[in-house]
This record gives C-alpha cells, structure tokens and sequence, in this order.
C-alpha cells in the first residue's frame, strides 16, 4: 500500500562543522598532514608577524609622519582644501549610492570607502588637532549624501554636472585661485604629494574615458586615414611601459611646445602622459564592447533613419560600454597602481613619500629603520581600495553574466 | 543624371573628411616639429645619433657581453637591452611555473592551500609592482643577508649574500670550438627527426609519442661530440698567466713574444682553467663591530673565504700574542678559519658563550684586535673570468705582520699564539718571500667555473647581484599571480561535463586532468598568459627601482649625460615596440593554433 | 557580364495603371567577386503585397536591404518614392525614413524600454514632440495587440512579442513601404501565428510591402504577386495562385515541392 515517505534529516557527519572539517582540511592521511605542516608554518608565520607588528614595528614614527604621507608639504594653513575636497567627494558618491539605493554593487563600494574615511576620520579627530573640524566634515559628508540621495533619488539625473563641476573645481580649490589672498591663494604643485598627489593623479582616468571613445571609434572607423592613425596611437603607445612615457613626456613636452621647462610644471607632465596611455588602453577596452554589439543593431538603427551620428551615439556605444565596465574597473585598479610611477619624474606620491620618510634623521636613528613599516602601511591602503576594486569589477562581472569572454 | 552635391555625396564626405582629418594632423605635427626643432637648436642639444658612438663612461654592474666605461653609448645601451631580456627571459620562466603551481592551489581540496593561495594572489595583485620592488630590494635582500666577505653557503657551492647570489656555471672551455658543429649537427639531427617521427606517428595513426626521439638525438650527438672534441690536443702552448701574488690578480692571456709578462696587443683569455698555489703566506684582519642582518654581531672578524681544500694546513692567531694574552682575549670561529668572533672567557668555562663577545666595562665590542691566518700549501683550482681575469686573496709573505707590528715595538720574535683545529706550533716569524705559481690546465669544451670570494666580491661562476635578484623576485612573484588567476580561470572554463564524460569513459582522474580538462584549460589560459609575459617584460622598466642597468635606466643615463632627449626617446620607444611586436607575433602564433585544434 | 545573345531577363513589373512607388531597373550586385544579384528588373506599386521566395543565399536579404540601402549596389537603379538611391547622403536619409524594415532577428535595442525603442527614431528624425511620438507608439503598440508591456526591456518579452514591437517600431515612423526579411523564421512554431496576424491586418490595410518569407499560407491570403528568386536572379514571376497551380520553371517547381 501506498504511503508518503516523510522526509528526514541526513545522517550526522554529513552536514555540519565536523563534515566541513572533515572534507576541507582531514579528507585523507596526506591531506591531514599536509593541513598539519601548513597550519604550523602559517601560525608560526603570523606569531612572527604579528610579534613584530605590536612589539617590534616603529609605528609612532609613521603616525607622525601621517602629514607627509597624507598631502606631502601642501601648505598646513591650507590643508582645508584636500579636505573639503574629499568632504565634497564622498558627499557626491552618498548622493548616487543612496539614490541608487538597489544597486548593490555601488552602495558596497560605498560603505567601504565611507566605513575606511570615518574610521581615518575618527583618528583624526582624535589625534590630530590642527584638522580636526574638517576631518570630522569629511566624515560625515558621506551620511549626509545618503541621506539627500534617499530623500531625492532625482539628484541622481544633475550627477554627471555635479562630477564635471567637483574635478574642475577641485583642482581650483587644491591649486588655488586668487593669488595673494590668504584663503585662496595658490599653493605651488612642487608641494603637492602624498596621498593627495596620488588622488590627483587617479584622476586622469576621467578625461582618458572620451579620448578612449573616440580612439576606439576611430579604430573602428571605415576610413581608412582615420584607422590606420588611430591604430598607430593606441600600439605604438600600448607598446611600451608608462614608466617610459613619463619620462619622455618629461622631456619632450616643454620641446614639443617649445617653452621652458619650469612653465610646465611634473604634475601637469605626469598628467598629460598618464591621460593619453589610459586612453590607449581605454580604447581597446571599449573596441571590446563594440565588437560585441551585433551588426543587427545597426542595421536596424540605419533602417529607421537614424544618422551615422546617431546610431553611434544612441544605440552602438551605450550597449558596448555597458558590456566593458568590469574591464574599464580593472583598468581602474591597474592606473591607481600605476600612479607609483611618476617617482621617475620626480614627483612624490604616496609611494614616494615613504623614501623622504625613511632617511629623515629620525627614521635612522631607528634600528633597522623603518621601511618594513612604511611599505607595510603603504601596501595596505593601496590594497585597501585596490581590493576593492576588484571585488566591485568581479560582481559586475558576474550581474553581466559571464564576463566579457 | 542629376549632379549630387559634393556635401551631400557619402563617398566625397568619406574622401573629404579623412584629407581633413589627415591635414589637420599634420598642421599639428608640423608645428610641433618646429617647436621642436626651435627649441633643440636653441638649447644647443644633439638632434642626431652622432653620440651614439662616444664614451658613455656609465658604469654597469652586471654586463652580459663584456663592457668597460670606456665603450661607446651604443654599446652600453645594448647592454641594457640584453639586461632586460635576461631578467625578462628568466622572469617569464619562472614566473610561470609558480603561477601555474599557485592557480591549481586555488582549487585544491585543502581549504587552507586554498586560502593561502587566494590571499597570495589578492595580496600580490592589489599592490603596486613599485613597492614590492623597493620592498624586495630595500626592505629584504639589501639588509637581510650576510655581508660579502660572511656568505652563506648552501649546498652545490652557491654563495648568498648582500652583494648577491653565485653559483658554479658552465662556460666554454678549450675544446668547445671542436664541439660546436656537433651542437649544430645535434640540434638539426633533433629537427628532422622530430619531423619524421611526427609523420610516422600521424602515418601509422598510431598515439605515439613523438618527444624521445629528437631529444634521444639531441642528447645522444652533442653527448659523442662532446666526448670526441675532448679527446682532440690541447694547444696551450702560446698561453700564459701574469700573476700577481700580492695584489692577488692575474690574467690569462696569449703571449706572443715569450716573455710571460702581457705586453699590448697581448689578447686575453677567458675561461682557461688554471691552478694557483702558494707555498707559505698570511692574511691579516682585524675585529670590528658589526651590524648584519639587522642585528649588532660585535667582535667580529672576517677573512677571505678559505675553505679545506683549498690549503693543506693553516692556522689562525694574534698579530700582538702578548697584548691578547693579557686582555684575556680568545678565538671563536663561527666557520674556521675566515670567521669568528674575539671573546673573554669570563664565566671560565673554557668556551665561548653569547654575551662574552662584548666588553662589560663599555658595553661593546673588541674592535681593532689584529688577527693573522698563516697558510701552508694554499691550493685553487680557478677558472678565468671572461676577461681573463683570475683572482685569488692578496696575500702577504709570511711573518710580515709580526714585524710589521714590531716596527716600533721592543719585542722581537714572539710566537704566535695559535687557536687552530690543527694545534700545531707556533711558528718562528720571519719574513719569508712569497712562493706562487700559476699552472694552466687543458679543459674539455666545457669548464665548471667555482665560485670564490678572494676579498669583497664573488669571482668565478655565475653571478646575480641583488639588484637583478630583487627586481626578478618581484616580477615573478607580482606577475605569478595574474598568471594564477589565468589559470584558475582556464581550468574552471571547461566544461564539467567533460569532466564527467571522461569519467564515465573510464579514465583515472589523473588522465581526466591530463588528457582532457588540462589540454581545452590550456587553450583559455594561455593567451592571457602571454600578455602576462609581456606585461613583465615592460614592468623591467621599473628597474631603477632596484638600480638595476636595463635599458630604461641606462637610456635614462643617456639622455641625462647627452641631452639627446629626442633621439634618445625614439630609441627608448621603438625598442620596446620590437619587444612588444616579438610577443604580438608569439600570441598570433598561439591562437592560430588554437583555432585550428579547434576546429 | 551580359553577352549579346544571353537571354532577356526575367522582369517582376507592377501592373499598369498603379502609382509606382518602387523601381529597380537592371540592378547588379557584386560581394567582392560574387555577383550576388544579376539583372534585377522590379516594380512595385502603392498598396501592393509583394512576396519574395527562394533557396537560402539566393539573394533575397541582398535584395531588399538595397532598397534601403543597407546594402550599396554597383549598377542599376533603385528609386523609391521618386527618389534615387545613390550616393547622396540626402537621398539616403529620405529613403530610409519612409521605409520601414522588420528584421528576422528582431534587432530591438536592449538597453532601451519597448516605448524607448519605438520613439527613438521619431523623436531623433522626425523631430517629433516626446509626447505625440508616445502617442502614437502606444497606438501601434496596440494595433500589434501588445499594448501592456510598454516599460519592459526586450529581453522580458517573448520571440513573438518582440517581433511585434520591431513592427509597431517600423509601422510609428509613418513609413510608405515594409521591407519584412523572413520576420517569422525565428520564432517558435506556436508564436509565428500572432505576427503572421499582424502582417495580413496590415496588408488589408493598404500597406505597401515587400516580404521575404516561406509562409505560403500568408501569400496567398494578401499576396500581389510571388517573386521566385534562384542564384541571384529573378527566375519567376506571378499570382500566388499561378505558384501553387501551375508553376512554369522546372527550378521553381522542385522549390515549392520543398517547401509545400
Ligand atoms: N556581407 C556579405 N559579404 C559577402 N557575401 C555575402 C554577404 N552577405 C551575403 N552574402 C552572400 O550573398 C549570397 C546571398 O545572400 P542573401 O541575400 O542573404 O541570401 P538569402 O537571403 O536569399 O538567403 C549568399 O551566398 C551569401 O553568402
Ligand atoms: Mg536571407
């Protein structure tokens, strides 16, 4: 006779703490050796590091040193300006991730910049007089973005002005504007470094974003003098490191516009070479995109009228731009990695920053001096946003569906 | 027909945009060009290539082909350019064998290879190249190691230490030109029989293996040839060593006229084999104090390394026996008999202790305490550099340092206290002159050349400083985890069910990964894996990080010491757009093949 | 090339009497060296439903996208509504935007809404209002009989609705003539009816059009005329009726034997 079988609960040892122990790390003899060597050495490891790290590491002489690593030697009376640059940042990043609230890859970037901000914040206002106000402004801009954000998801359509509107007027404010004055006087970009540099520098992936377009399109266009030159920028620019671009941007620009080298200062040099090699790299980025919209598209946009022009804009590029975010993000990671390199034309960054630190008379006097601690400190927060990064490119990967294969 | 006007017409547009595209463009180059020209010929900088062949005068560690800072730029350019290759070659190898081994630890079973792994290539990938250079260079391979002159030995006589790592090397000896037609014969043998046994095996569609036959060949020519051209007659008759025991120094050259001393126009001779014996001598060095290794070793001293079969006796002592006597002082070797410390016996227990090394009344250690090696029947096999240099330590005549020391003393022919594994006796001290010889051996067409340390340098064998060690670890280590992640991501491409197919065929598991997952995870990965190589090979640049010569750097020398900023960047760009081109062309190659297995 | 004594070829004329609004005179067409299309003689006029058969790559597609010139033709003339397809950048644009294509593969724009989709091109070309041109984007939404699903994204629609939008996208900018390329091959068997329907109402409607397909069934429904075309040419001409009852070419016979 017929009766329903009730379900019941696996045998114990097959779910659970145990089972997972046991399939992860003791499934056979040699695995459990092999779990027992690692383990040792991998504890053993982390005692050294970690012994070293509260007992033996010279942190205070990073800590005091935080200014240099932060902005370099931007004047102290000014430091208000990265700041509130910063504040305005994290401010407009609030207003999108709030607004769009139901994306949850923005709103995770967002919380972890915010969560490492206010932390620093935090310190800040603790430990660090002279900047306590602002530091606490910066803190809190990011909830109050959110919160207008969710008030007005409206906001969302004016960013794009708001973004334009932040850079250039960041490097307004940063730069100076009114010679002579007290509040906004210029403050001369041989100063700037740091953190902040590093920043400044990042920037350059924005106008590098247009000029990839357009060399893309270029590359992909049907007239064969268009082609060819774009296809001879983007390889011959690919082709060799960005180390060597800004070096010979370094040299040759002032050539090339035949004005004296103090006229243009590092930073502009470094800017100008950073941007064109993002762009080459943009360009291949977004030739992947387009390669993927299908000829139909096209057709059926030139079926209905629509001009060159048009179908280009409308129809073509925001499909194929769509498909590369993850590939523009890891370019992302790569230019905010790459930024170390302007070291080669002088110019103190973040990474640079830790060699002024480490032969400065202090430092020395310190046993074993204090590189590990500088390169450690330094490692971290470039892993900090680069990680970040990544993990943000990896889930747009998958929301994609499979990638950009 | 109506006439289209030229505005209007798709084609003229076409035509008419690109003239104007294309004049603009060169409108623009053209101006640029003149500013260029203006502000060359204003500045008074070279334009040309005419610099290419004056003294560079740069000086370079590490030269592949021989260099003195006397040859031209060009040739120290060229220096640089086989500089990059050589970390680049080695660094792809490398690189990729970790990587692979790292990215099928991602996937393994264990869930800490697992974690390990994965936090081996988030770590790596999320820094910047440029720190972990000057991390590798500056933080651990400049302060870890020992000192030069207290290498560390391991085992197949490498030496590690903060000037670098040497190890025992292949060079060509003096039969090698009667082995190289062989070499060719060998490697043409190997071509065509690999050739033919491809087509035997595609003929008989049989799966037979095609590899053992061009390598039995490979090996199995240049083995006999290498046998045959050894047996051929030395002809050393012309060579001769101008050696110089007490600068420690001697070349290998060809001596024309018979005289045994190098005349000019006398060539040098790299890589001859030779022997240096020296019947009685001594070496002196005093104590120091030291930092090593990032921790104070006190009351140090360091001889040139010596090891056993280098000598037949030696013994170790103090210059001033008397004045160490009183002071109490005693020998402790950490390797006998180049190093050790000076110490106090104050606990009496007859032995050294750790703490016994340092003063207590001061709180440091004995420095400047006089120490003599005296050597019986030093004996080294020593093969000659490239440049026909051989090197031993400088000795000095036996007894030297005692009436050195005695110069203004009133003592007059003490014995020298003596802390020896030997225990011999003390030694009357008079100065005996030095007693060297240089023998030149034959070789066969390859000769082991050691590595030695005659004073503050390796000699001999091959030699990688920690510039090239630092900039290679990072690169391999920093590009070893995007190949990982390559993959790791060409393995989970496949399909599973092949995976279960070929399972269900019946093949082990270990044939399921070999014959199927592997070969369809190769064809994913290995694209973006020779972009990887490439990466690594334009990321040498970095090189300056680690003071390393390649070409970046010493273009970058050049351009600074010339002012041929123009010439010297076209250089720079179209050296690294040939690279880039040589692994274009590989990656063309590679998905070609792709292709076609796939179809 | 035409050698003297080759033989006259077969012309699809319109019947006396109408207003042509289509005319492609000795039209040739070459991919490289593959002479795709060879003497094409072809009217049609206002109002008539042209259907367009034959083996696959007998150049059929390359035949209509001439005639609004996603494809450029090397000899010949095309002229539509009055207007000569050449290499006048204007003359192209008034083409297109008074003919409508409906492709085998959709081709709706992904990342646009369906009412996005269908007011692009007259907001964009016509220069129409955004509201007038929703206006009449809901109105032929529901003339395709899917008026609900105006905020959705073509990927949440199925084959058959999507086809419909593609039509209503086509049908919004007003255009004189239809050029549909097999629009039904597509879909699944049990959605092809839905757009079949359309295209019959559509013809009653007067709509002039040309239409590649193998559904014989809509052909002799609101079929003019039947086009055979076999390796380029235009092998035979006639009624739908003319086809299923007495098909003169050998060629055109073994055809319908196929498909029928
Ligand atoms: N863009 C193209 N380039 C080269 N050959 C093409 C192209 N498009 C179509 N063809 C060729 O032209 C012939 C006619 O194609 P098509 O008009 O699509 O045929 P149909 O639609 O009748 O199946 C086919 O042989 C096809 O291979
Ligand atoms: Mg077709």
């Amino acid at each position: 006779m017929f009766r329903v079988i009730p379900a019941r609960p696996a045998p114990s040892g097959e779910t659970g703490v145990l089972a997972w122990l046991r399939r992860n790390l003791f499934s056979s003899a040699a695995n459990t050796l092999l779990t027992l060597a690692t383990g040792a050495v991998l504890v053993s490891a982390l005692a050294g590091l970690l012994r070293w790290a509260l007992f033996d590491a010279a942190w205070a002489q990073v800590w005091a040193n935080m200014r240099l690593l932060a902005v370099f030697r931007y004047p102290t009376d000014l430091l208000w300006r990265p700041l509130v640059v910063l504040a305005v940042l994290l401010l407009l990043l609030g207003i999108m991730a709030g607004a769009a609230r139901r994306n949850e890859i923005l709103r995770g970037a967002f919380w972890w910049v915010t969560g490492f901000v206010a932390l620093f914040a935090l310190t800040a206002v603790v430990f660090w007089p002279s900047v306590r106000w602002f530091w606490l402004a910066a803190g809190l801009a990011p909830f109050i973005g959110y919160g207008a954000g969710v008030a007005r998801p409206g906001l969302l359509r004016a960013m794009r002005w708001a973004w334009a509107l932040w850079l250039v007027g960041g490097f307004a404010l940063l730069h100076g504007i009114v010679p002579g004055s007290v509040l906004l006087r210029i403050a001369p970009t041989r100063d700037w470094g740091g953190f902040m540099l590093t920043m400044v520098l990042f920037t350059a992936i924005v106008p590098s974003f247009p000029l990839g377009v357009a060399l893309a399109l270029g590359r992909r266009s049907r007239l064969p003098a268009i082609k060819t030159v774009c296809i001879a920028f983007i390889e011959v620019v690919r082709g060799a490191p960005l180390i060597m671009w800004l070096f010979v941007a370094s040299l040759l620009l002032p050539l090339l516009l035949d004005t004296d080298p103090n006229n243009l200062p590092a930073i502009l040099r470094a800017y100008v070479a950073i941007t064109l090699f993002s762009a080459a790299y943009m360009a291949e980025n977004v030739r992947g995109g387009l390669q993927a919209v299908p000829r139909g598209q096209i057709e059926a946009a030139q079926a209905l009228g629509l001009s060159g022009w048009q179908t280009t804009s409308l129809i073509v590029l925001p499909q194929a731009l769509r498909a590369v975010i993850p590939a523009i993000v890891g370019q992302c990671i790569a230019l905010f990695k790459d930024t170390s390199l302007v070291f080669v034309v002088g110019l103190i960054d973040f990474y640079r920053v830790t060699e002024v630190i480490a032969t400065q008379p202090a430092s020395l006097s310190i046993t074993g001096g204090v590189k590990l601690e500088l390169y450690l400190f330094i490692s971290l927060v470039y892993f900090f946003f680069a990680y970040r990064m990544s993990v943000a490119s990896r889930q747009l990967e998958k929301r994609l569906g499979g990638g950009t294969r | 027909m109506e006439r289209i006007p030229f505005w209007r017409n798709v084609k003229t547009i076409g035509v008419l945009a690109q003239v104007v595209f294309v004049m603009v463009l060169l409108a623009g180059v053209a101006i640029l060009f003149s500013n260029v020209t203006s502000a060359l010929s204003r500045a008074n900088l070279p334009a040309d290539f005419g610099w290419l062949g004056s003294r560079a005068g740069i000086p370079i560690a590490e030269t592949p082909i021989p260099y003195t800072t006397n040859d031209p730029y060009w040739r120290a350019l060229l220096i640089g350019l086989l500089n990059t290759l050589r970390v680049a070659l080695v660094g792809v190898v490398l690189a990729s064998v970790i990587g692979v081994a790292v990215g099928v630890m991602r996937l393994a079973p264990n869930f800490l290879i697992r974690t390990i792994a994965t936090i081996y290539v988030e770590l790596l990938r999320n820094v910047p190249l440029a720190v972990q250079i000057v991390f590798w260079y500056t933080a651990v391979l400049l302060p870890s190691p020992p000192r030069i002159n207290n290498p560390v030995e391991l085992p197949g006589g490498v030496l590690l230490s903060n000037v670098g790592l040497a190890f025992p090397f292949l060079y060509p000896g003096d039969r090698f030109a009667a082995w190289w037609p062989w070499l060719v014969t060998a490697v043409l043998a190997a071509l065509v029989g690999g050739i033919w046994r491809a087509r035997v095996a595609r003929a008989a569609e049989l799966p037979l293996r095609v590899w053992p036959v061009p390598v039995a060949l490979l090996l199995g020519i240049a083995a006999v040839g290498y046998a045959v051209a050894a047996f051929g007659q030395p002809e050393k008759s012309a060579l001769a060593v101008d050696f110089d025991v007490e600068r420690g120094r001697g070349t290998v050259f060809v001596d024309l006229d018979g005289d045994g001393r190098r005349g000019a126009g006398e060539r040098a001779v790299p890589f001859a084999s030779t022997v240096v014996r020296v019947e009685l001598a001594e070496l002196t060095t005093s104590t120091q104090n030291l930092s090593e290794s990032r921790r104070m070793v006190p009351s140090t001293f360091r001889f040139p390394l010596i090891r056993d079969r280098d000598v037949a006796e030696v013994e170790v002592g103090f210059v001033d026996a008397d004045a160490a006597e009183q002071a109490g002082y005693r020998l402790h070797f950490e390797h006998f008999p180049s190093r050790g410390v000076v110490y106090v016996d104050h606990d009496g227990d007859g032995a050294f202790s750790r703490g016994e090394e340092i003063d207590p009344v001061t709180g440091v250690g004995y420095s400047g305490v006089e120490l003599v090696m005296t050597l019986r029947g030093f004996e080294r096999a020593i093969v000659a550099d490239r440049d026909g240099q051989i090197r031993t330590p400088s000795f000095r005549p036996a007894g030297s340092a005692l009436a050195a020391d005695d110069g203004g003393g009133d003592t007059v022919g003490r014995g020298v206290g003596v802390f020896s594994s030997f225990g011999a006796a003390a030694t009357e001290a008079e100065i005996e002159p030095l007693r060297a010889e240089v023998d030149l051996r034959a070789s066969g067409p390859l000769v082991l050349s050691r590595v030695h340390v005659p004073v503050s340098s390796y000699e001999g064998g091959m030699r990688l400083t920690v510039n090239y060690l630092a900039l290679l670890f990072a690169l391999v280590i920093y590009t070893s985890a995007f190949i990982a992640e390559n993959v790791r991501g060409g393995i989970l491409a496949v399909d599973k069910g092949q995976r279960e197919a070929a399972l269900a065929l019946g093949l082990s598991s270990g044939q399921v990964f070999s014959l199927v997952v592997f070969p369809q995870a190769l064809r994913v990965m290995l694209p973006p894996t020779i972009s990887q190589f490439l990466n690594l090979t334009k990321n040498s640049s970095l090189a300056p990080l680690a003071a390393y010569g390649e070409l970046f750097v010493i273009a970058t020398i050049t351009a600074n010491q010339t002012g041929a900023s123009v010439p010297v960047a076209l250089l720079l760009i179209v050296s690294y757009l040939l690279i880039s081109m040589v692994f274009a062309l590989v990656l063309n190659v590679v998905n070609a093949r792709i292709k076609l297995v796939e179809r | 090339m035409i050698l003297p004594d080759a033989p006259a070829p077969v012309r699809a004329d319109a019947p006396g009497g109408g207003e042509r609004i289509i005319e492609i005179e000795g039209l040739n067409k070459w991919f490289g060296d593959f002479h795709v299309l060879r003497d094409i003689e072809m009217s049609v006029n206002k109002g008539e439903v042209v259907v367009v058969i034959g083996p696959s790559g007998s150049g059929k597609s390359t035949l209509i996208r001439c005639i609004n010139r996603l494809e450029e033709h090397q000899q010949g003339r095309i002229v539509v509504d009055g207007i000569e397809l050449t290499d006048d950048a204007r003359a192209i644009e008034r083409v297109r935007r008074e003919t409508g294509m409906v492709f085998q593969s959709f081709n709706l724009f992904p990342h646009l809404t369906v009412l996005d989709n269908i007011t692009l091109a007259p907001v964009r070309v016509r220069k129409w209002r955004k509201s007038q041109a929703e206006e009449r984007a809901r109105f032929f939404l529901a003339k395709v009989g899917i008026p609900e699903q105006e905020a959705k994204y073509p990927a949440q629609l199925s084959g058959g609705q999507q086809q419909r939008v593609a039509i209503a996208r086509a049908l919004t900018m007003g255009p004189k003539v239809m050029l549909m390329d097999e629009i039904t091959s597509a879909l699944d068997p049990e959605v092809i009816g839905e757009v079949l329907e359309v295209m019959v109402t559509l013809a009653k409607e007067g709509m002039t059009m040309i239409v590649v397909t193998h559904e014989m069934g809509f052909a002799r429904e609101v079929g003019d005329r039947v086009v055979f075309m076999d390796g380029g040419q235009i092998v035979e001409v006639g009624t739908p009726e003319h086809f299923f009852t007495a098909p003169r070419e050998q060629r055109t016979r073994s055809f319908l034997s196929k498909i029928l």
